[in-house]
């Protein structure tokens, strides 16, 4: 391999997605665990997007073997943006446990989005990275969102 | 509206790079969409996190104008293998977003054939950079925090001979 610089990446933050759960559900199936978390509601703000995640139109799916060890996300939702424009989104990453018992529950993962032509279809042609922290009364998540320039 | 908060930062750090050599590139231009089949011919992996070999052969990009869709076999120095599904977007500045290769080369021909071999430009030649989210599974061992851990890529697609180098970052 030619020797030359590592290439840089530059990340810009686009937007945060506070989601609101009531049902939270898993089962242990012959090929390991698997999660049923649908969002009650949720707000979308940041400078990139605004609106709502819609209650009740997906859930997160995850995967897991053992859920002490963290799970692997597996989310589809829909987002209705400001402007009434529906935009999907696929959501695949990892929930990690915290080491230190006084940090929350954590994400990294790498959403992918299907939007209609026009104002939000940057969104399907974008690579975004996203952390999130999960939080309790309410029990809710918080991610963050940003893309990858 | 939520309360404002300051916006969490996020790290990346620098794992390891992967050069792909490349000999096949077919396009399927099917009737409800496209795809194309560019399998990896050989590769390395060289970096502070992970050096071994793309297995030759181990699989392919099979995506489309969506973008990335590739699945291969890497092999760690010490014996592991390991599988990388890549997924992500492919950028040509003077091209729509997604496209791959040359769009007018041969587009009667793919009419008439359903499928065709094409050649890829370089990222020197058309300017065009990846933008990919590698996911990974390793055997339980020292590689297993693979299977752990989202990464970032990018990558520059090379000709003469035909290779792209991706660099890989570990979000911390």
């Amino acid at each position: 391999m030619a020797e030359q610089a590592i290439p840089k990446i530059d990340l810009e933050y686009v937007f945060s997605v506070r989601i609101f759960f009531k049902e939270r559900v898993t089962f242990m199936g012959p090929h390991g665990g698997r999660g049923f978390v649908p969002p009650s509601s949720g707000e979308i703000f940041g400078p990139r997007l605004t609106g709502t995640v819609v209650p009740y139109s997906g859930a997160d799916y995850a995967h897991f073997q053992n859920l002490a060890n963290g799970i692997q996300i597996n989310t589809h939702y829909m987002l209705r943006a400001d402007d009434g424009a529906w935009i999907y989104i696929r959501n695949i990453g990892y929930l990690h446990r915290s080491k230190d018992p006084n940090k929350p529950t954590y994400f990294r993962m790498t959403p992918y989005f299907d939007a209609p032509k026009g104002p939000h279809e940057w969104l399907s042609r974008t690579v975004i990275l996203g952390t999130g922290e999960r939080r309790t009364n309410p029990d809710h998540s918080l991610f963050t969102y940003y893309a990858v320039k | 509206m939520a309360e404002q908060e300051p916006v969490p930062p996020i790290d990346l750090d620098f794992a390891f790079q992967i050069h792909i050599d490349f000999k096949e590139r077919i396009r399927i231009a099917g009737p409800m969409r496209n795809n194309v089949w560019v399998p990896a011919a050989g590769g390395t992996i060289k970096g502070p996190k992970l050096n071994g070999k793309v297995v030759a052969y181990s699989g392919a990009d099979y995506g489309g104008e969506f973008g990335l869709d590739a699945h291969y076999m890497l092999q760690a120095d010490d014996g592991t293998y390991i599988y990388i599904h890549n997924m992500g977007y492919l950028y040509a500045l003077n091209n729509p977003p997604g496209t791959r290769g040359t769009p007018e080369a041969g587009a009667a021909a793919v009419q008439e054939q359903g499928s065709q071999s094409f050649e890829a430009p370089s990222s020197k030649d058309v300017p065009m950079y990846f933008r990919i989210t590698p996911y990974f599974n390793a055997p339980v061992g020292p590689h297993d925090w693979l299977t752990r851990t989202v990464f970032v890529g990018t990558g520059e697609r090379f000709q003469n001979p035909d290779y792209t180098l991706f660099t890989y970052y570990e979000v911390l």
